[in-house]
């Protein structure tokens, strides 16, 4: 596949897309996808959407538990800080395009203040402070009642660019896939850059990476700050499609999805992330689909078929990273290589 | 011949070891799969509903007399303990310790559908095996049940020291635990105690479960306590076997107290909130917890 | 450069199967529902989870009844098919639920949109789409203050509940100053309930000894019962999960608290009494539907006949069954008053005209208007017994005094 494939450029060597190949795919996936999207069931939309946020989401866990091994099972927490401040910001009047990056940002001071622990402690114990964190922010959600609306939750007004209601799914779309783009771009710069090779020095062996002289604080903080400010965005978009958030849209369970996400998309991998949110969405509601193709042949299973869905979720999660501990990015590179030695592959 | 004062502080200490021999034996089985594989297992909590279920299956729909169905029940959630081991967790032997939690995650849901699928979500009474009355004394009351937990936790503690520092088994449990190449080498079964953990961990669970589910209702939401008892394993130390039981004994007690003095003051919810303000305190002044070892990094 | 050759048409095949195979799934022209011989509904409420002990008996409730429906001739010469979705009580699985049932299977009304935070967070869509549906628990946060134009459900808040049960205490049992104490979950659901308990505490003038909460998730009250208990109250008004409202009718038996205690309808399950036996002896709900042991009710009795008829695991139909079923018998009424023209204003319109609807006694009156969409019905106060296993009312149907609605 890349034999007769030769740089003759600096800009060449750094580009983000390295083959014609590669840059004719890209472009015919995302021609197919909004065609696919002009022409689609709005659930499938709705599918799509979800997956899309959830990519942003899973980006930032990746970079910080994957990429810098700064295991957060708080993601809920930060992506609660971004949907409620952008919920918050448009009800007084802040336009969305502002109330986006705000909610960013506000989640990203979040992550600095709980990064600043994992400076002196190690791996489990960010988890559980991490945790911690997550519950804490729900408890909030709940009980700040005069900001959050507590329990029963806020209505939040459609995204709004210049005047124009984004107030379906198809236009959802066209405003969550090129964020979703972006977010993709700059991670994947990211990680191939300083600050990228830092946080992996700092995953594989972190007093190594001081000894070399990689400033531990800067570099643990900044992949919190990052993190959350990918999280917050996500939520902030969450909160604007949905039109109502509340405290339970962001229980431990959400945390625990986005850590599946990118162990199954493949741990500390860009694409990784994109697969794991594209998988997880999609999963549930494939099994819907599936059981619903089964229902008709085995009306015994027709009562419980829910139950069922959730076992072969469960059993799904569990073989998969049986199987393929790299995930699906690992799985992926597998075919890729496959091919590459075709038919010579052993 | 107490004073109302006093009765009142003594009722919350009682019932806050009640409620805290739960935390504690929850948290005893978090701990021995942790000590002895490393791995933090999420599916804690539905171990410890399917056990519950599993004895109400003997007892009420199949009619085995109170003593034979425990004992059944105990057996047969040490075959599913261990079975779970060497399908799902021996697998990723290796593995960064991430994607084996993971599993457990897997684990739990897929647990949580299989519950649901073989004995539904309505409210379930848990048969009656010690009397219901109350005891009284001196102004302080504790169900027989209760009572239970408490003596059973205090016998666990015992079992499990002896069986730790004297038996063949615990011997070589802690071994692994410590290093497991070394293990292999003195000619341990690595394996076996793996299998093994899950199997003691499954019915220390089960006890836990039938315990609450007695105490309060028999229904599958109950495997939240799984998640709860997390401030409790992190207080006494991830792996220490005493640490989890104190710690959950330490933080029903305490929970109790702030329930008892400081809720009335602010209008109540502190009482939920005290095990995680106890988490994060720890997790400043002592990540290690009350007993763990300190970890210490070797370059 | 063959095998980049080989690559890209291998690429290109793959495409162009993914983008044949979706267009299986697309659909253009809408159908709303309505065929000429057939009807869809659909249901969402939680399958799976711990709260599908109120969901799968919503559920079977609407299919139990458009299936008698169906065997009587359907409505109009239009059989009735019921679809019926988990959403696990997650709002993001709701949402897809509602546009799975509204894309693919093109439901017409859906009869339950579970939970009231997953009714919330489905509203937007409801609104949009324009879909009649009905939700199984009338909820503040859902219908005030302002009507949803698509969202029906009948029967009193938490907040009238409470404030049904106090003025029980005041006007039947005559109650001269009581002192009261009040037990509440800490979420929407509980302080609904509070706020009833601060009307009927402002308007009656009553003295409150002890407020006491728990978190949802609780496994031990035992403190909360015990400040309560200090406080020497004469009655415990309650909102309560029925596993919480078992926790403390065996905690208070225990603690030897012996004061009447008064819940929501919500908590009003049979299970109660089987799981807290003779601590049940105590407890009062407010209940505004027909108990399963009232088979003289001829609502009742044609339920309870319908649901044997399915062969159901038990004999005694559920509480969220009757209560569903009587939504499925409104959504029935409505289709069958829109006429053979069936749309979804028709069906809206229909539903608002329905004017001291009878549900042969498993409810009161429900009547609807444009500004209503969720009419206080009329409850009673039920007492349970521990030697039947069952409740009994001991007043006769009643609204309450004080109106806290803004209608």
């Amino acid at each position: 596949m890349r034999s007769g494939d030769f740089k003759t450029s600096y800009k060449e060597d750094i580009s983000l897309l390295q083959t014609t190949f590669i840059k004719v795919c890209i472009g015919l996936f995302v021609i197919s996808l909004i065609g696919f999207v002009l022409i689609a069931d709005k659930y499938f939309v709705y599918i799509i959407n979800l997956s899309a946020i959830a990519t942003i989401g899973s980006l930032g866990i990746n970079l910080l538990t994957g990429f810098t091994g700064q295991i957060s099972v708080g993601q809920a927490g930060f992506l609660a800080i971004g949907a409620y401040s952008s919920a918050i910001l448009t009800k007084c009047g802040f336009p969305f395009l502002l109330a986006l990056p705000l909610a960013g940002l506000i989640s990203t001071i979040a992550g600095f203040l709980v990064g600043i622990p994992s400076l002196k402690l190690k791996r489990l114990y960010i988890a559980i402070t991490t945790f911690a964190f997550g519950f804490i922010i729900e408890h909030l959600a709940n009980s700040w009642v005069s900001l959050t609306n507590g329990a029963q939750g806020m209505v939040v007004s459609p995204a709004n660019i210049f005047g124009i209601n984004i107030d379906t799914d198809k236009e959802f779309f066209f405003l969550v896939f090129p964020l979703a783009v972006l977010a993709t771009i700059f991670a994947r710069n990211l990680v191939r850059s300083k600050p990228g090779r830092a946080w992996i020095a700092i995953r594989d062996r972190d007093i190594a990476a001081e000894a070399m002289g990689i400033d531990l604080y800067r570099y643990k903080l900044s992949s919190f700050a990052v993190s959350s400010f990918y999280a917050g965005v996500a939520g902030s978009l969450m909160a604007h499609y949905f039109q109502y958030i509340g405290p339970t849209h962001f229980e431990l369970l959400i945390s625990v999805q986005y850590l599946a996400m990118i162990i199954i998309g493949g741990l500390g991998s860009i694409l990784g992330s994109i697969f794991g949110a594209v998988f997880m969405t999609a999963l549930p509601e494939l099994l819907k689909l599936l059981s619903d193709l089964f229902k008709g042949s085995f009306p015994i299973f027709g009562e419980k078929f829910a139950d069922i869905n959730m076992i072969l979720y469960g059993l799904i999660i569990m073989l998969f990273v049986i199987i393929e501990p790299k995930g699906l990015n690992g799985i992926w590179n597998n075919v890729k290589v496959y091919w590459k030695m075709w038919p010579y592959t052993h | 011949m107490f004073s109302e004062e006093v009765a009142n502080f003594l009722q919350l200490i009682l019932s806050g070891l009640a409620v805290g021999s739960i935390y504690a034996i929850v948290a005893l089985g978090f701990v021995i799969i942790y000590k002895a594989t490393d791995v933090l297992n999420f599916a804690q909590g539905e171990l410890m509903v399917l056990g519950a279920f599993v004895c109400y299956f003997f007892i009420v729909q199949l009619h085995i007399p109170i003593i034979w169905a425990f004992l059944l029940t105990f057996v047969t959630v040490a075959i599913i303990g261990f079975i779970t081991e060497e399908l799902f967790l021996r697998p990723l032997v290796g593995e960064p310790i991430f994607s084996v939690i993971m599993v457990t995650v897997g684990l739990s849901i897929f647990l949580k559908g299989v519950i649901g699928l073989l004995w539904g979500y309505m409210i379930k009474k848990f048969p009656t095996f010690v009397s219901e009355a109350p005891i009284s004394f001196s102004g302080i009351v504790i169900s027989p049940i209760h009572l239970a937990t408490i003596i059973l936790t205090g016998i666990l503690i015992v079992i499990f020291a002896l069986f730790f520092k004297f038996s063949i088994m615990g011997i070589a449990m802690r071994a692994v635990a410590n290093d497991q190449d070394a293990s292999l080498l003195m000619g341990i079964s690595v394996r076996k105690i793996f299998g093994l953990s899950w199997a003691i961990s499954a019915i220390v669970a089960s006890m836990g479960g039938i315990l609450l589910s007695a105490i309060t209702i028999l229904h599958p939401s109950l495997s939240f306590v799984g998640i709860k008892v997390f401030p409790a394993v992190v207080l006494g130390g991830l792996d220490s076997i005493l640490g989890a039981i104190l710690g959950g004994l330490i933080i029903g007690i305490v929970e109790n107290l702030a329930g008892g003095y400081i809720d009335p003051l602010v209008g109540g919810g502190v009482k939920e909130l005290t095990a995680f303000v106890i988490l994060i305190a720890i997790m400043m002044i002592r990540p290690y917890g009350l007993f763990g070892k300190e970890e210490i990094e070797r370059v | 450069m063959k095998t980049k050759l080989n690559m890209f048409i291998g690429f290109l095949l793959v495409m162009s199967i993914l983008i044949g195979f979706s267009a299986k799934y697309i659909s253009v022209a809408k159908a709303q529902g309505v065929l000429k011989d057939k009807i869809i509904i659909g249901t969402i409420s939680p399958l799976t989870g711990p709260i599908a002990m109120v969901g799968i008996p919503i559920a079977d409730a609407v299919k139990d009844y458009f299936s008698l429906v169906n065997e009587q001739g359907g409505i109009h010469g239009r059989q009735i098919e019921v679809v019926s979705e988990d959403d696990k009580y997650e709002p993001p699985q709701a949402i897809a639920s509602l546009k799975k049932l509204i894309d693919r299977d093109k439901i017409f009304a859906l009869a339950s949109t579970s939970g009231t935070p997953i009714t919330a967070a489905l509203t937007p869509t409801i609104e949009r789409e324009k879909i009649p549906s009905m939700a199984p628990i009338p909820a503040y946060g859902i219908f005030e203050p302002k009507t949803p134009k698509h969202i029906f459900a009948y029967g009193p808040f938490y907040a009238d509940q409470v404030i049904f049960n106090i003025e029980y205490i005041l006007f039947n049992l005559k109650a001269k100053d009581p002192k009261l104490a009040f037990f509440y979950q800490d979420d929407d659901f509980g302080q609904d309930g509070l706020r009833g308990f601060r009307a009927a505490v402002e308007k009656y003038k009553l003295n409150v000894v002890a407020t006491e909460k728990y978190t949802r998730g609780a496994i031990d009250i035992s403190s909360q019962v015990l400040n309560i208990k200090r406080a020497n109250p004469d009655f415990l008004i309650v909102t309560a999960i029925p596993s919480h409202a078992i926790m403390l009718l065996k905690e208070a038996q225990k603690m030897g608290l012996t004061i009447p205690i008064f819940s929501c309808a919500n908590a009003r399950l049979e299970e109660v009494i089987k799981v807290a036996g003779s601590a049940a002896d105590i407890y009062h709900c407010a209940e505004y539907a027909a108990l399963p042991n009232e088979i003289e009710i001829p609502g009742m009795a044609k339920l309870i006949q319908n649901r044997n008829k399915r062969n159901p695991a038990d004999k005694i139909p559920p509480k969220y069954y009757i209560l569903s079923y009587v939504n499925a018998l409104i959504l029935g009424e409505g289709i069958k008053k829109a006429g053979r023209d069936l749309t979804r204003e028709t069906l809206v319109k229909a539903l608002e005209s329905l004017r001291e609807f009878n549900t042969e006694g498993l409810t009161g009156p429900i009547s609807y208007s444009q500004d209503d969409h969720c009419p206080m019905t009329a409850m009673r106060v039920v007492k349970a017994n521990s030697k039947t296993g069952f409740y009994e009312p001991i007043t006769g149907w009643e609204l309450t005094r004080i109106n806290i609605r803004q209608k």
